[in-house]
């Protein structure tokens, strides 16, 4: 059964992931307070490690083995961390196979959650919470700085910069990005366990949510303050990149604020629904987020590479520097509806989708 | 109290509703009681018109009984008996095998799940009476942990395989477990006390009480069923037994894994950070 606060969240994660690319890509990367940047990887993260738990907990439910779960779960993960790279040299550059964009975190973090399904949720917990302590130090020992130096992930296509690319540098490096799917893991779990008494468990975790955002909030606050070279070093503000300890306290908060109450709000409420054209919208788009990630990098970007190869410049020549960030946002939107016009009637007529052949590849029988 | 349904045979007859509290820990209030089986808390027919339920709300359902009395004199046994039999039926397939009918030294009885009917000459009524009442009591009490126990066998398939393997998982399940072995124990507890009213000693020199009592728990199988309850009991307490034993021995041992689980992962973390090191300082 669909859970349509899920639905909403993730629509919510897809619409202000296009709405930034589209807007970034198309008009540069100067900070703008009205985009909201940062905040719809943290809850897509979130929200996959919850999925996770409901797909496997489904299964578990339809009384699968075992050992076909965690078979389908690895070809999972293994299927997003191909595709990740398929994506990376085919929609960007081959230079950028390994910048650990979010499709390859987000297959790691699989593989990572399948490995831990069986422990305890501690340590679901004491592993997220040892990602995030990690991070600063990981970052402090490859030099971070030193592979960002023209404001994109730069390494050299040796084995150290892979490693510390997936660990630390990358765009989406699993110290400390892991936090979120294992804390939604975490979150469904504990859902699960005190469904008798949900709403209460709810109303702590939006409590410890805003707890989180106001910390992150005053870490940001404390480092502008009182600079240091420890906190030069460890907090650098409210970043994504790198992802900071303040900008992951934060957003986890925020995360974890927004779920109990759109849960509540949505789900748990009796005589309050979504409209039903916005519900049929969420599930369109959650459905098929995978198909909507892919598509709206390659309907954005490919485009340019290919007017720039047309003129015989260098193939990234127009990028940052296309149009201008109404213009961007106006595309941004019509790219929606067509897309979300586009997934229906892939629906309706039974068209190979992402999702589609995920599901073919990885979740048919032997 | 009213009086019995035409057509009867009987000149002098009455109806009466009855309650069967299988297990009420307050007095009722107002209710008459008619039978009492000494068990704790007791089981009981309480007259309906005036008894209303205990305050809490925490005592089991009570079960609702129509009794029709009849002093039968100058009525054929054969006639008395297809009346009462008439009358039980009411409402009822027909013949209804649910329905069970007994005819000694001129007495009648009819038991039904919801209807008794009991006729006999005017003066031996207030002698046979309290028997047919507490067989009644004790049939009621006997079916309801029948019921009772019917009722939990998909819980209990659900929950055997606990029996043998438990992990973190199962022990969400801990609380309903524990609640469910509580159950069984309780119904283990009212089963055991059903035994000494069951398997009273024998009258001697025989009554026709005694005699009818006798016959009526002979014809409902009261001992029989008594004693296959309790089969069924062993194997509720037997498999939850088990897993309250793998429940408390995972406790156990998880609580010692604990402290491991956290060893592993300080070494996992040391060794990543060692071999980011490794690869870092190479880079540099």
């Amino acid at each position: 059964m669909r859970r349509s606060s899920i639905d909403l969240l993730r629509t919510v994660a897809i619409v202000l992931m296009v709405l930034v690319h589209f807007v970034e890509n198309l008009a540069g990367q100067q900070s703008r307070v009205w985009l909201p940047t940062g905040l719809a990887a943290p809850l897509f993260a979130f929200l996959s490690g919850f999925s996770h738990w409901l797909w496997r907990h489904s299964l578990e439910d339809r009384h699968m083995s075992p050992s076909e779960i965690t078979r389908r779960a690895v070809r999972r993960g293994l299927f997003l961390i191909g595709l990740g790279f398929a994506f990376n040299v085919l929609v960007w550059m081959p230079e950028d196979t390994f910048n650990w964009d979010v499709l390859t975190f987000l297959g790691i973090s699989l593989l990572i959650l399948e490995c831990l399904h069986e422990q305890p949720r501690f340590v679901w917990l004491i592993t997220a919470g040892g990602a995030f302590v990690i991070a600063p130090l990981l970052r402090q020992l490859a030099d971070y700085d030193s592979y960002w130096t023209q404001g994109w992930f730069d390494p050299d296509l040796t084995l150290s910069d892979g490693f510390t690319g997936c660990l630390a540098t990358g765009y989406f490096p699993l110290c400390p990005w892991v936090v979120f799917p294992l804390v939604g893991y975490s979150v469904a779990d504990l859902l699960a366990e005190r469904r008798d008494n949900e709403n209460s468990t709810l109303n702590r975790l939006a409590l410890l949510g805003a707890g989180l955002l106001v910390a992150g909030g005053l870490a940001v606050w404390w480092g502008t303050l009182h600079p240091s070279p420890v906190a030069n070093a460890m907090l650098r503000g409210w970043t994504m990149f790198p992802p900071s300890p303040e900008y992951i306290t934060g957003t986890l908060g925020l995360v974890l604020l927004v779920f109990p109450v759109a849960r509540r709000v949505i789900d748990l409420a009796p005589d309050r629904r979504l409209p039903a054209g916005l519900t049929r919208t969420c599930a369109t788009f959650s459905r098929h987020s995978l198909s909507v990630y892919l598509l709206h990098h390659v309907v954005h970007l490919w485009p340019m590479w290919l007017i720039s190869l047309a003129r015989g410049n260098d193939t990234t020549d127009l990028w940052q520097q296309v149009t201008s960030p109404g213009v961007a946002l106006l595309l941004a939107l019509v790219f929606l509806v067509a897309c979300q016009w586009l997934l229906r009637w892939a629906d309706d007529v039974g068209a190979p989708t992402a999702e589609s052949v995920l599901r073919w590849l990885c979740d048919s029988p032997p | 109290m009213t009086a019995a349904l035409p057509p009867v045979p009987w000149a002098s007859s009455q109806t009466q509703r009855l309650l069967f509290q299988p297990g009420v820990t307050a007095n009722p209030a107002g209710g008459t009681i008619l039978c009492e089986v000494a068990t704790h808390p007791p089981c009981r027919l309480v007259v309906a018109d005036a008894a209303t339920s205990a305050p809490g709300g925490t005592d089991p359902p009570q079960t609702s009984l129509e009794l029709l009395t009849a002093a039968n004199d100058g009525v054929p046994e054969a006639e008395a008996l297809q009346a009462l039999r008439n009358w039980a039926e009411q409402g009822r397939p027909h013949p209804d095998p649910a329905i069970q009918t007994l005819s000694l030294h001129g007495v009648q009885v009819v038991w039904g799940p919801e209807r008794v009917g009991v006729a006999a000459p005017g003066a031996r009524l207030p002698l046979v009476l309290p028997t047919v009442l507490e067989f009644v009591c004790l049939e009621q009490a006997l079916s309801g942990l029948e019921r009772r126990l019917a009722r939990s066998w998909p819980q209990l398939e659900e929950d055997s395989p606990l029996a043998f393997d438990f992990d973190h998982r199962a022990d969400r399940r801990r609380g309903d477990l524990a609640r469910r072995f509580q159950e069984v124990l309780g119904l283990r507890g009212r089963w055991a006390q059903l035994q000494p009213p069951l398997h009273r000693p024998l009258v001697y020199p025989p009554t026709l009480a005694s005699q009818v009592g006798e016959r009526l728990r002979e014809r409902a199988r009261l001992p029989e069923r008594w004693e296959s309850l309790g089969s069924q009991i062993d194997v509720f307490q037997n498999v939850y037994e088990q897993c309250a034993q793998r429940a408390h021995d995972w406790r156990l041992a998880w609580k010692g894994h604990t402290l491991e689980i956290l060893i592993i992962l300080l070494l996992l973390g040391q060794t990543l950070l060692l071999v980011f090191e490794l690869f870092a300082g190479r880079e540099a």
